[in-house]
């Protein structure tokens, strides 16, 4: 069953609503601190730290911290394995809807 | 119908605009410089207010472009970044904006001299130029309406859609007020070899063109910087109340 085969083995990490969405906002910008990050997922600062762990397990995103001014700073961004992750995993979607 | 990735990479795009400083910076800029671009356009020629007028402008200028950018940068790190976060943007490198600008550059140096080239050679080309010439602001117009329909559609933002409709109507208005220019122009008017100074009546028709063009870019400006000022007053005020109704845990 090639076809269903092509369904099953998409990609885990990327498959969870939270991670598709960081991953889609740091794939359009270059970085993005995790304020904004929070910001724009709703989720609570332990759930994103646990996505954004995921995510850099998985080599998909690099994190940075460092300051501004006195303020700590969390820069994320997306690796260049995951933007192509990111890149496949949207196309995999739309080919899996256009079939269904 | 837009999926919701689509969504949220468009509200990732607009975020730079979310705040409302961007219009409300560059509104106040534009408003500021198109008013002292329509003082000189209605002060006397050949008398000191007008040169101190343009001498105002052109400071204006070139101080409030620095000026500009660098209190909306300094505006973003004080109020924005600290409530809803920082984003950085992808910057092409100098390699690659040099590689996109030199094409540019020369196909103008190129215009630039088969223009003047085809001036001096043909009195059609010069009627034609000094024509042309009359319906700029209108051009630049429609050209910024192009501009914002298309910042609108990357973006989703109702305001870029407004601003791309203002600068239309504005548009069709500056063109109504150049209509009386061209009933002037005529090939008679530029008769001649090109060299040595212009006949008094073409002198005059052309001061008249001159003027009629920097007014009609002056009320560009004008009205472009308020309506961005009113349209970023008004996001900004949204922006505050849903950072206020909206604190993250």
């Amino acid at each position: 069953m090639p076809a269903l085969n092509e369904h099953t083995d998409i990609d885990r990490v990327l498959h969870e609503p939270a991670r598709a969405v960081i991953a889609a906002i740091l794939d359009t910008v270059e970085s993005a601190d995790f304020l904004y990050l929070q910001r724009e997922t709703g989720l609570t600062k332990g759930n994103l730290s646990s996505h954004l762990a995921k995510l850099e397990g998985a080599g998909y995103v690099a994190i940075q911290k460092t300051f501004r001014g006195k303020l700590p700073l969390t820069l994320c961004r997306l690796t260049a394995p995951g933007k192509q992750a990111f890149d496949q995993y949207r196309k995999r979607l739309a080919d899996f809807i256009a079939k269904t | 119908m837009k999926d919701t990735l689509t969504q949220v990479q468009q509200r990732a795009r607009a975020y730079w605009f979310a705040d409302g400083l961007n219009e409300i910076v560059s509104g106040i800029f534009a408003a500021l410089y198109g008013g002292l671009m329509l003082l000189e356009s209605r002060a006397e020629s050949g008398t000191p207010q007008k040169d101190m007028l343009s001498t105002t402008g052109d400071i204006f200028l070139l101080v409030g472009v620095f000026l500009s950018i660098f209190l909306l940068r300094w505006m973003k790190e004080r109020s924005t970044y600290p409530r809803s976060g920082y984003v950085a943007y992808p910057e092409l490198k100098f390699a690659e904006r040099l590689r996109r600008v030199i094409p540019i550059m020369i196909i103008v140096s190129l215009l630039v001299v088969l223009l003047a080239i085809s001036m001096l050679a043909s009195v059609h080309a010069r009627l034609w130029v000094f024509a042309s010439m009359t319906w700029l602001p209108t051009a630049i117009s429609l050209l910024f309406g192009v501009i914002f329909i298309r910042s609108a559609r990357e973006t989703g933002l109702t305001r870029h859609f407004l601003l791309a409709g203002i600068s239309l109507v504005t548009a069709i208005w500056l063109g109504w007020r150049s209509l009386p220019l061209m009933s002037r122009l005529s090939l008679g008017l530029f008769v001649g070899d090109g060299f040595g100074p212009m006949p008094p009546e073409t002198a005059w028709v052309m001061q008249d063109l001159m003027t009629t063009v920097y007014s009609n870019a002056a009320l560009w400006l004008i009205v472009m910087g308020i309506a961005a000022f009113i349209l970023g007053a008004l996001a900004r005020y949204n922006y505050l109340r849903e950072i206020k109704n909206a604190r993250p845990e």
